[in-house]
């Protein structure tokens, strides 16, 4: 696997989207060459970094205000 | 049926008011096939001095057609009876005809048991509509909560604009109004992400916030997601700096505290083109597939892959930039 082949496909790896043999041979390039191991840590911390949002609890008055508004409907 | 009386002066008793409404329950049970909802019948009365009589106009207004009487007579009483009674031959004849009309085109009243199950149907229909709603609310307030902050972030939007609790109150309507024989709860969600989009982008659209620069003249344009579009051409080479806002990203000491650090994610999320974003929060956040997400945003899965690798990288190379540590968050 060439290096730019890789880099194009870490996002399908973080989604799980590649199929098993592309996977393997992913992973074996991720082993193999230190630029891409680099590339892709920074990619996925990034990842991670943004996925790390915290949510909001929803205030009451917006739970009674769309009980409302569709029983009203 | 409703009855719009205009007398013009004309002086009535009693019993001209009984006999209209005799009448009008005449031509009533002549429609009895119709929504009363929807038949409006106009009485109009106009006295003509010169030939000592009066004359009764009347229009019913069906679905779809109008019928209309008119009689004159010295006897007010008369008159009526005339009007009316030309009127009912005028319904007669009508129902004739539409009797032989294809059943398919009829808007039938529907009978009260109908009405009665249609009625239960709906109400059973909110509910379990609702169910889901509450079900997905934390998730659909936190997306539209974050949406209108990224549209502040990046000067779509105004603080104030608006507000969260209006764009769900507006998704969750349309979404209702739209909801096909068979959904399912996946269904509901995908419309729900998809609409309060929508919604947003409306208000944008609406509250735009155009900044001209004072050195040279720009075309106005439509919104940053098509002027993206129309630049994005997958085999091309492209560069990130070409394609993104350059946002104000705070500099690495000031993105130390947490505070900071969820405030320098929220500007540079910002940044990222529409497109770009709802694909990468979708996936990330909302662990849509790339067919789902393709439904939500009316383009192809492999566009939404492209987006999602896309986001990846400009975040990739903020954070680069910023020297953030994993261990800051």
């Amino acid at each position: 696997m060439t290096c730019e082949k890789f880099r194009n496909l870490i996002s399908l790896y973080l989604d799980h989207l590649l199929a098993e043999d592309e996977v393997e041979a992913f992973e074996k390039h991720l082993e193999e060459c230190e630029d891409c191991k680099t590339y892709f840590d920074e990619i996925n911390y990034a990842n991670e970094l943004f996925g790390s949002m915290m949510d909001e609890e929803v205030p009451e008055k917006l739970v009674e205000r769309i009980k409302k508004t569709i029983r009203s409907l | 049926m409703q009855v719009k009386i205009n007398w013009n002066g004309v002086d009535v008793g009693p019993q001209v008011e009984e006999l209209i409404r005799r009448k009008v329950q005449k031509i009533e049970r002549l429609l009895e096939d119709f929504d009363p909802d929807t038949v409006v019948l106009k009485i109009d009365f106009e006295k003509i001095e010169r030939k000592k009589e009066t004359i009764v106009r009347l229009i019913l207004d069906l679905p779809q057609k109008v019928l209309r009487a008119e009689k004159g007579h010295k006897n007010v009483m008369r008159a009526i009876s005339l009007s009316f009674d030309a009127l009912w031959r005028e319904v007669k004849a009508y129902k004739e005809f539409y009797r032989h009309e294809p059943e398919y085109k009829r808007k039938t009243r529907p009978s009260i048991k109908e009405r009665m199950a249609r009625a239960d149907l709906r109400e059973a229909l909110k509910e379990e509509y609702l169910t889901i709603v509450l079900k997905l609310l934390k998730r659909i307030f936190n997306f539209a909560r974050r949406e209108i902050q990224f549209r502040i972030w990046s000067g779509q939007l105004r603080k104030g604009d608006v507000s969260v609790a209006d764009v769900l109150d507006e998704a969750v309507v349309e979404v209702f109004n739209k909801l096909p024989d068979e959904f399912d709860e996946r269904w509901i969600e995908r419309e729900l992400f998809r609409t309060i989009i929508h919604v947003i982008q409306r208000a944008v659209k609406e509250k735009r916030i155009k900044k001209v620069p004072l050195e040279k003249t720009v075309e106005a344009y439509e919104d940053i997601d098509t002027e993206i579009y129309e630049f994005y051409q997958p085999d091309n080479l492209y560069h990130l700096e070409d394609l993104v806002p350059d946002n104000f990203f705070p500099e690495p000491d000031q993105a130390i505290e947490q505070e900071d650090i969820k405030r320098y994610i929220d500007q540079v999320l910002s940044g990222l083109p529409d497109k770009w974003r709802h694909a990468f929060y979708l996936t990330v956040f909302e662990e849509f597939t790339p067919e789902e997400i393709a439904m939500v945003q009316g383009i192809s899965p492999e566009e939404v892959r492209k987006y999602v690798q896309l986001a990846r990288e400009y975040l990739r190379e903020k954070l680069k930039e910023t020297g953030l540590e994993l261990k800051n968050v």
